[in-house]
């Protein structure tokens, strides 16, 4: 079966000579929930903005769906690639909510009514279709976090690139975020340093640090090994103790 | 954060937010042309202009009170010229222009001056504000576009509207930061710091532009742009479209 997506030997090198990522071999299942974790720094957004061809690899390939992500290819590789980024301000740039949920599916070339079927589809799963008529800056962050997923649901892409996914959420939407991805049936690449995030919602996790590879393995796996999380900054077992002690758990 | 000065007024609901967003456009253009090209004599004719942008007030049932408010931003304008006018040579034909039976020259007294940079700047204002605090700004954009306006321009205006509220909260909230370090902002050597948040914020603004573009790029974005269709002008904004622009005209044509 053709990986969705594959990278192979990928090296990122960036125009000052910052090396961001080096080897990286990496292939991923159709249907497969993955977390890139790592501490800051340590090439995860760059690894992201590999996967749609925002940005292109120094040396190996990156290939999607068995297409290989080049300049000529750019065009249908985003139709499949559907990457929600970090601030929602970065993303949401219309003057309406309806009008950037459009966006992306005009942008295929898509008839007036299958758009108009695809924004009310997205606005309704994500619900927020009251919001419709509203701008982006009269809405709060999380209904921004709303919007955002819902301008590349409407794309109906075959892989989800998230970029931390959970930053500033409260834990309710955070919560319903997480359900929502679970409950695609796409490839999901999550980029995250949430680790409680990334338990949830990936089977399989692959641990960045200094722009390598360092783990690649499943989260009973990755979750359970000290070591590794302390080496990586990814120690979250402190976070929790406290919460733990307060309520008298042992 | 508080903003919203832009179109706080224009979702309400009267008969003038009910109107066709371009026959708000072509009318208080044209107004403003006229109201410009009218000699500064023609008193009575300023007068009727006035008049009827009372009564579009009046209907739009918007405050006066926040209208009259946001009109002063042109003061400091006449105020510069109300400082130079004492200066200028009385007799002195300050600019004119033909346009078959629209003509006007203003010879200069001081006074005049003053006078017609005044009740040509208000009215001109207060037209600029009855149009976007009837209009939510998306439709205004919307009739731009449908009167052909180009592409590119309406583009810019749509990215200010949605950005210019990040940039004010990202500002507010750096002040915010100096503030609760005890910084004030009161003295000429505080310019350094106004200097500092000056550059951060052109390079946050630049970062922030890149990151949008990628945004856009990674959802098929190719540098078309395309758009919802609108309604279309009805009766009722002919009617308004004559209402307001024939005693415009008739004042423009007749009174002087």
């Amino acid at each position: 079966m053709t990986p969705a997506v594959s990278l192979q030997e990928v090296d990122f090198n960036y125009h000052d000579g910052t090396k961001a990522l080096s080897g990286i071999s990496l292939d991923i299942a159709p249907g497969e929930k993955i977390g890139i974790v790592g501490p800051n720094g340590s090439g995860k957004s760059t690894l992201l903005m590999l996967l749609n061809g925002v940005l292109l690899p120094t040396k190996g390939a990156v290939s999607i769906d068995g297409i290989k992500v080049e300049k000529k290819s750019l065009r249908d590789i985003r139709r499949k690639v559907g990457v929600v980024f970090q601030n929602p301000d970065d993303q949401l740039f219309s003057p309406t909510v309806v009008e950037d949920v459009a966006f992306g599916p005009r942008n295929m070339g898509l008839d007036e009514q299958e758009v108009a079927k695809r924004v009310d589809f997205a606005l309704d799963l994500v619900g927020m279709r009251d919001f419709k008529n509203r701008s982006g800056h009269h809405l709060s962050f999380g209904q921004k976090k709303r919007v955002a997923v819902a301008t590349v649901l409407s794309m109906r892409p075959q892989i989800w690139a998230f970029d931390e996914p959970s930053s500033n959420l409260d834990p309710r939407t955070k919560h319903s975020l997480e359900e929502f991805i679970n409950s695609l049936s796409d490839t999901v690449i999550t980029v995250t340093q949430d680790m409680f995030f990334a338990a949830q919602t990936c089977a399989r996790i692959v641990v960045l640090y200094q722009g390598r590879i360092e783990r690649d393995g499943s989260r009973e796996e990755i979750f359970t090994d000290d070591a590794l999380l302390e080496k990586c900054n990814l120690d979250f077992r402190k976070n929790f103790s406290i919460l733990e002690k307060l309520r008298g758990v042992k | 954060m508080e903003h919203g000065f832009l179109d706080q007024d224009a979702y309400a609901d009267s008969p003038i937010h009910r109107l066709d967003a371009r026959i708000k456009v072509i009318g208080l253009l044209a107004g403003i042309l006229v109201c410009v090209g009218t000699p500064a004599q023609s008193y009575f004719a300023f007068c009727v202009y006035a008049f009827s942008l009372l009564v579009i007030v009046a209907l739009s049932k918007i405050s006066p009170y926040r209208i009259f408010k946001r009109s002063l931003v042109v003061l400091p304008f006449i105020l510069m010229i109300a400082v130079f006018a004492p200066f200028l040579k009385t007799g002195q034909v300050a600019g004119g222009y033909s346009l078959g039976i629209f003509r006007s020259a203003t010879v200069v007294t001081p006074a005049l001056v003053v006078w017609n940079v005044t009740a040509k700047a208000l009215l001109s204002m207060l037209m600029v504000i009855v149009l976007t605090s009837t209009t939510p700004f998306p439709e205004l954009l919307q009739a731009l576009r449908k009167l052909r306006v180009p592409d590119i321009f309406v583009m810019l205006l749509s990215f200010t509207y949605r950005y210019l509220f990040v940039m004010i909260d990202e500002f507010q909230r750096m002040r915010r930061a100096l503030a609760s370090r005890g910084w004030q902002g009161k003295w000429i050597w505080h310019a350094k710091v106004i200097g500092q948040l000056i550059g951060v914020m052109f390079i946050r603004t630049y970062e922030k532009a890149e990151r949008i573009y990628v945004a856009m790029i990674s959802r098929g974005y190719d540098g078309q742009f395309t758009y919802l269709s609108a309604k279309k002008p009805s009766y009722g904004d002919a009617i308004f479209l004559t209402a307001f622009l024939g005693p415009f005209l008739a004042a423009r044509i007749w009174l002087s």
